[in-house]
């Protein structure tokens, strides 16, 4: 009955919010203006579940751009593939009066297949409106209807959609005539007028007067302070695949058994190759290094996605007729090959890149990555990247380290973390001797081991060509003038996991010249320096996303006939977000023509309030303090 | 005779390594047993072998079609290589369509000392309509691993037939064997030319080739009884065939700030010069400049849309009344364009939109605005052309072609010189193109069509200058800074700063220094695109200076100085392109502090790049209680060719070098112990 009512009152509503047509940028409110390039003026999404595998949405959208950077806000596009129809799309664009300039029908909407360059194929297609502004600020009132087959993915409500966007008002309502019974959860309201007119099986928010967002260095991510409400129903359709789940057990056993169960056959010849080949092996361990090894030499990454191949992984014979894969498809296939050895592994949907997690307290279809995961009993579980061919067994390295991922067991889902690389995991030590010569160059012996996350960038780099791993250093350590590398050389541990340069390179400057004073800069090479802005007005907290240390020994030789003048003081800076020791001495047995430093700068993973970043500003100070001290250096010889 | 036999088989073994076959199948051993190329060792896969046809076929129905039959052998050397079992095929579609054909692929492997066949199926074959214009066939091989061979053949068929693509001749990776032959009915004339850039030029065999066909036809005839009868006849004349056949082409080297990589690469370039069909007069297309020139002018409605007046002559007639200076209609007419018309982000010579629409409508390609802005300056009587040019990524025109241009811009041609407009670009002023108009030469097509070069690429220096009055304690400095840009500076300033507030200009200065504060920002003629810009604002830098001991030690340029080096590598195949020739002028005062003398000042200098290519001069000068710094940067020219590479580099050296050079301030004071505590802040 309520709904009824609310229809009543909707119809009433409506020619008031059309009324106000044209959309003339004097009628936005100034302190909407403040950091914004785009103000939404009216969104409205209606989602209408006719049935679990049908879903309408509307959108009526209106949205006023006022400078360049805003152009991305526009976003009158509609994604479309086999199971997303477009039923209408129109736009007219506005200007700054409220005088229309353009209209664009169903046709003038420009259409592009859309998927990612790494992706060999999939169906996914875009309709959009390609417009060219010819001044600031427009508008673009948009309208489109669309149906979609797939009700596993109802969009949940995100109403301030970024950055430097304010919004007047948008809302959004699910209709749900067939009382598909319905989950949602509001987060983040506390900011944000919203107001709601919700029923047991209907939902409607709307959102106004919201001011935009500023970018701060070191926010944690948008969704996680941004006004939303999340939305599944229990009832769902995948491609043709139904489903009931009300909790993360359900949904993993859903996806387990429709998804994932009977991929994972391979032929006996396979079978019989890899059995020989981990007959010697003798933990489990060991074998699983060994298939994941075969894995990596056989197998190269290639998404190729049609209909449910989206989310369903390729058979394993499939993969291993064809050498290669999706994410999906090689985590399933190493699967089923460490299933042909009796070892128990699971199939594990995670987000990659970005530290986000498969959200532990809200069941939905969620992740855009695979990888695997073997239990061991001590619970140091191992964990698999298998679409990659370089990475060493048992490293996530920071693509997929330290969030939740949803485990797909066959008696269900579970929500459970992948491995944290700490401050004690990701270490780049350096040790380096410098001769200085008397006109402010220098030739330096250097070495670096690299671990934790800081392995895979210089794993990677040590497979360049010779020409790009000069090119690397010098773009690096750009202070350091006109380098010239001896010789480059890399000690891979791939077992340890972890990974040492070692070079010898000369460089035209590296002293400052002051009259027959040279000033020495003791941070040789910088590592770890933050480059953060001055923010006296920190609004939202702030994070370290992962700890990390950096020790460093630099030892100088002074060129003959120079002597130490003046060295800075010894320093130590301890603070919650981590620590800086900073030691200097001469040294070189009689003549004290050494200088020797030792550095170590530790950050620590962590979120803080806004309260703290003046002392958070006051530690980067510090170290960078640090990292710019200087010795001075007299040439005697002259005087 | 058994040292006869030996003999015999030496040879024999001897030309079966070197022989390869290259028939489609006969993948050898030797190829699949290979583990790093020849001769390139950092090759991460190599084209064994590319055989392209391209010919022309008769089809009953349809007349002619072009075909385009390749065959590629790709070995597969390490992990690096896998991208190259990944084929893409683009084609158009739009009125009519091109169509890929008689796919064929295999991989090869070397297992347990066998030779497998992997073939590719069809159901791995997608195709992807990418838009409208362009179809893509797309697929990846399968059973890759280290060492792989790939064989791919196919066939693209298109009604395109006066158009044929450059035809590669080079890749990032090494080609052992390329043959090319390009076969053409002697009614279409085409000219071919290699890529001057390239680093090599191939030889081009040229041959004739018979070309006989039976065709039978079904005619209607007879003027009351239709009769249908059958006829038959003989298409009979000759080909011209073209061929290249290149062994050991290395792979084209990538480096930073290139250009266009591709603009190096060796390939041919293939141009229709004339159709010649029995019974026909010969339709030209292209020969010489002034003829692709004077074809463009009256093909393509550049005539058309220069003479149309009427849509705008009451707005023009309103702007200029009373104005007879030709400057002043001209700096008038290009305003109300640039503020009437916006670009639509496409280059091209051809107008789309026509002149009318795009005045109506304020929207064009290039060609449309600055044919709108030519027209309107004409109707002024201005003496206005238009010039066609090429853009940086679509290369530099060496041939006449009308491949070598995709651009126009207007030019307006005065006794006391010539003024270079393009109305596409709002920050534009009057000679300060874009950069993407700014490539070599432009075209001038004056009237009737005659054309003539005139230079695009800017030759005038440009400048910026900035004064700066300093004082310095120990706590931090204070300063007041005045800086001027000129010319296509100040058209960078305002493309840099286009949709910027005069607050956001102040917030982004300061953003590029960690350790300076801006305050008191003024900014002068922001707004008049085409004059001067000025610039003045107090600054504080929190810690630019080193106090060591009882010493200062100061860079005299504080944020100004030049830290980096931008040449870094040790060498360069290609050339250098700065945006165009610049002088940067620094004068600084500074006063010294009280309580503190001058200990050391750096020595003053004067650095020349190379005969003409520039100068840097840097000069101090003690003066009672001030110093004055004046360092000048000129880059005289702005292209420096490879050789000029290593005098580039170490100028920009000298530059680093003496920027970073300290001043030395000592306390006066006998009280040094004090002091001493200082250190380190």
């Amino acid at each position: 009955m309520r709904s009824k009512i609310f229809f009543f009152l909707l119809t009433v509503f409506c020619p008031t919010i059309y009324s106000q047509e044209n959309y003339p940028v004097d009628k936005i409110d100034s302190s909407l203006l403040a950091n914004a390039d785009a103000v939404i003026r009216h969104n409205s999404r209606i989602v209408e579940i006719e049935d679990v595998d049908k879903v309408v949405e509307r959108t009526h959208r209106v949205i006023t751009i006022l400078n360049e950077s805003g152009n991305s806000y526009v976003r009158a596009l509609e994604h479309y593939n086999e199971s997303i129809k477009i039923k209408e799309q129109e736009a007219i664009i506005y200007d700054k009066n409220g005088r229309e300039i353009e209209k664009y029908k169903e046709k003038d909407f420009k259409d592009q297949s859309n998927f990612d360059s790494y992706i060999l194929f999939a169906e996914n297609r875009i309709s959009f409106l390609d417009y060219t502004p010819r001044e600031y600020p427009y508008t673009v009132e948009y309208r489109s209807e669309i149906e979609s087959s797939n009700s596993v993915f109802i969009s949940d409500w995100f109403p301030v959609e970024g950055y430097d966007i304010s919004v007047e008002n948008s809302s959004f309502q699910l209709i749900n005539p067939e009382k598909i019974a319905l989950r949602y959860e509001e987060r983040n309201f506390d900011d944000a007028k919203v107001e709601r007119q919700n029923s047991e099986y209907d939902l409607d928010y709307s959102l106004s007067g919201f001011q935009a967002y500023e970018y701060e260095i070191l926010s944690p991510s948008f969704r996680s302070f941004a006004p939303q409400v999340l939305m599944a129903i229990n009832d769902f359709n995948l491609e043709g695949v139904s489903g009931h789940a009300t909790d993360w057990k359900q949904f993993g056993k859903w996806m387990h058994d429709n998804l994932v169960a009977g991929h994972d056959e391979i032929s006996s010849q396979t079978i019989s190759k890899i059995s020989s080949l981990t007959k010697e092996a003798k933990t489990l361990e060991e074998k699983a290094r060994i298939i994941y090894k075969y894995v990596q030499d056989n197998t190269r990454y290639v998404a190729v996605m049609y209909g449910i191949g989206g989310w369903e992984p390729a058979m394993a014979s499939e993969v291993d007729e064809l050498g290669y894969g999706d994410c999906k498809g090689l985590t399933n296939y190493t699967k089923a090959l460490m299933k042909s050895q009796g070892i128990e592994s699971y199939y594990s949907v995670v987000y990659g890149g970005e530290k986000r997690n498969i959200d532990p307290d809200f069941t939905k279809m969620q992740g855009d990555h695979v990888i695997l995961n073997i239990p061991k009993e001590d619970g140091t579980d191992l964990w698999l990247e298998c679409t990659s061919q370089r990475d060493p067994f048992n490293y996530l390295g920071d693509f997929t380290d330290d969030r939740y991922v949803l485990r797909l067991k066959p008696e269900g889902g579970e929500i459970i973390k992948t491995p944290e690389y700490s401050e004690v995991d990701n270490i780049q030590k350096i040790n380096c001797d410098i001769q200085l010569n008397g006109i402010g160059g220098f030739q330096a012996n250097f070495s670096r081991i690299s671990k934790g996350v800081h392995y895979n960038e210089i794993n990677q780099l040590q497979r360049k060509l010779e020409k790009e791993q000069k090119r690397y250093y010098k773009n690096e350590w750009g202070r350091l003038q006109n380098l010239q590398f001896n010789d480059i050389k890399f000690k891979d541990d791939r077992e340890k996991i972890e990974i040492e340069e070692k070079l010898t390179f000369s460089g035209d400057r590296l002293a400052t010249k002051a009259g027959n004073r040279f000033l020495i800069p003791l941070s040789f090479i910088q590592q770890g320096t933050i480059p953060i802005s001055k923010n006296d007005k920190r609004r939202r907290p702030f994070e370290i996303k992962r700890g990390k240390t950096f020790e460093d020994s630099f030892t100088f030789i002074l060129p003959e006939g120079f002597s130490i003048e003046t060295l800075p003081e010894n320093k130590l800076f301890v603070s919650e977000f981590g620590s800086i020791i900073f030691k200097v001495e001469a040294s070189g047995s009689e003549e004290k023509n050494e200088i020797k430093v030792t550095r170590q700068l530790i950050f620590k993973k962590g979120e803080w309030s806004p309260e703290s970043y003046l002392d958070f500003q006051n530690f980067i100070r510090q170290v960078n303090h640090t990292s710019n001290m200087k010795a001075v250096i007299l040439n005697t010889s002259k005087t | 005779m058994i040292k006869f036999y030996i003999y015999l088989f030496l040879i024999f073994a001897g030309t079966s390594v070197h022989s390869q076959n290259y028939k489609f199948g006969k993948v050898s051993r030797e190829e699949l047993k290979s583990k790093e190329h020849s001769t390139d060792k950092d090759a991460d896969a190599a084209i064994l072998f590319k055989k392209q046809a391209i010919y022309y076929d008769f089809n009953q129905n349809t007349g002619f079609e072009m075909v385009t039959d390749v065959h590629e052998r790709i070995k597969i050397y390490n992990k690096e290589g896998f991208d190259w079992a990944t084929k893409e095929i683009s084609i158009f579609t739009g009125q009519s369509d091109e169509h890929v054909q008689k796919i064929k692929a295999v991989t090869y492997n070397l297992v347990n000392g066998k030779i497998e066949e992997v073939k590719l199926d069809k159901d791995d074959i997608h195709e992807e309509q990418k838009n409208k214009f362009r179809k893509i066939t797309r697929f990846t091989m399968p059973a890759i691993t280290e060492g792989s061979v790939i064989e791919i053949e196919y066939r693209i068929v298109s009604p395109y037939i006066t158009q044929i693509d450059p035809t590669p001749l080079q890749y990032t990776i090494p080609i052992d064997k390329l043959e090319l032959d390009v076969t053409i009915p002697e009614f279409f004339v085409f000219s071919v030319y290699n890529n001057m850039k390239a680093p090599f030029y191939v030889n081009i065999e040229r041959s004739k080739k018979g070309f006989q066909r039976t065709i039978s036809k079904t005619v209607r005839t007879g003027w009351e009884v239709v009769k249908h009868e059958r006829r038959t006849g003989t298409l009979d004349f000759i080909q011209n065939v073209y061929s290249v056949n290149k062994e050991n082409i290395p792979a084209l080297k990538t480096e930073p700030h290139v250009d266009h990589l591709q603009n190096y690469a060796a390939y041919l370039n293939w141009e229709l010069q004339y159709t010649k069909f029995p019974n026909n007069p010969i339709e030209n297309y292209s020969q010489t400049w002034e003829g692709v020139a004077k074809s463009i002018y009256n093909d393509v409605g550049l005539k058309t849309a220069l003479d149309r007046t009427g849509f705008f002559e009451e707005d023009v007639d309103a702007l200029i009344t009373g104005i007879s200076d030709p400057i002043q209609k001209t700096v008038k007419i290009f305003q109300l364009v640039k503020d009437k018309v916006k670009w639509n982000g496409y280059a091209g010579f051809v107008p789309d939109e026509g002149t009318r629409n795009t005045y109506k409508d304020g929207m064009g390609n290039a060609a449309d605005i600055n044919l709108l802005l030519a027209a309107m300056l004409r109707y002024a009587k201005v003496n206005a052309n238009p010039v066609l040019l090429s853009t940086p990524d679509n290369g530099i025109p060496l041939f006449p072609t009308r491949n070598g241009f995709n651009y126009l811009i207007t030019a307006v041609e005065l006794p006391e010189g010539i003024i270079l407009l393009d109305a596409t670009d709002p920050t534009a002023g009057m000679n300060q193109l874009p950069k993407r108009a700014r490539n070599w030469q432009g075209r001038i097509i004056r009237n009737e069509g005659s054309s003539d070069w005139v230079n695009v690429f800017p030759f005038n220096i440009s400048e910026t200058s900035s004064r700066m009055n300093v004082q310095i304690s120990p706590e931090g400095i204070n300063g007041l800074a005045y800086e001027d840009f000129n010319g296509l500076y100040a058209k960078k300033y305002r493309e840099e700063n286009s949709s910027k507030t005069k607050e956001d200009i102040q917030e982004s200065l300061s953003g590029r220094h960690s350790n300076v504060d801006i305050t008191d920002f003024n900014l002068k003629n922001f707004e008049s695109v085409g004059s001067d810009i000025n610039q003045n604002y107090k600054f504080k830098i929190s810690n630019g200076v080193e106090v060591i001991g009882d010493k200062i030690y100061l860079k005299p340029l504080f944020f100004e100085t030049l830290n980096e080096n931008p040449f870094k590598a040790d060498e360069r195949i290609y050339p250098v392109f700065f945006d165009f020739p610049f002088r940067k002028k620094h004068l600084i005062n500074i006063m010294v502090p009280e309580g503190y003398k001058v200990v050391s000042v750096p020595e003053s200098i004067i650095v020349k790049l190379g005969e003409d290519g520039g100068e840097f001069k840097y000069s101090i000068l003690l003066n009672g209680g001030f110093l004055r710094i004046d360092s000048q940067v000129e880059m005289s020219r702005a292209i420096f060719n490879n050789e000029e590479y290593e005098i580039l580099k170490n100028f920009y050296n000298k530059i680093v070098e003496k920027q970073n050079e300290t001043i030395v301030l000592e306390k006066t004071s006998n009280d040094g112990s004090s002091e001493r505590t200082e250190s380190g802040r």
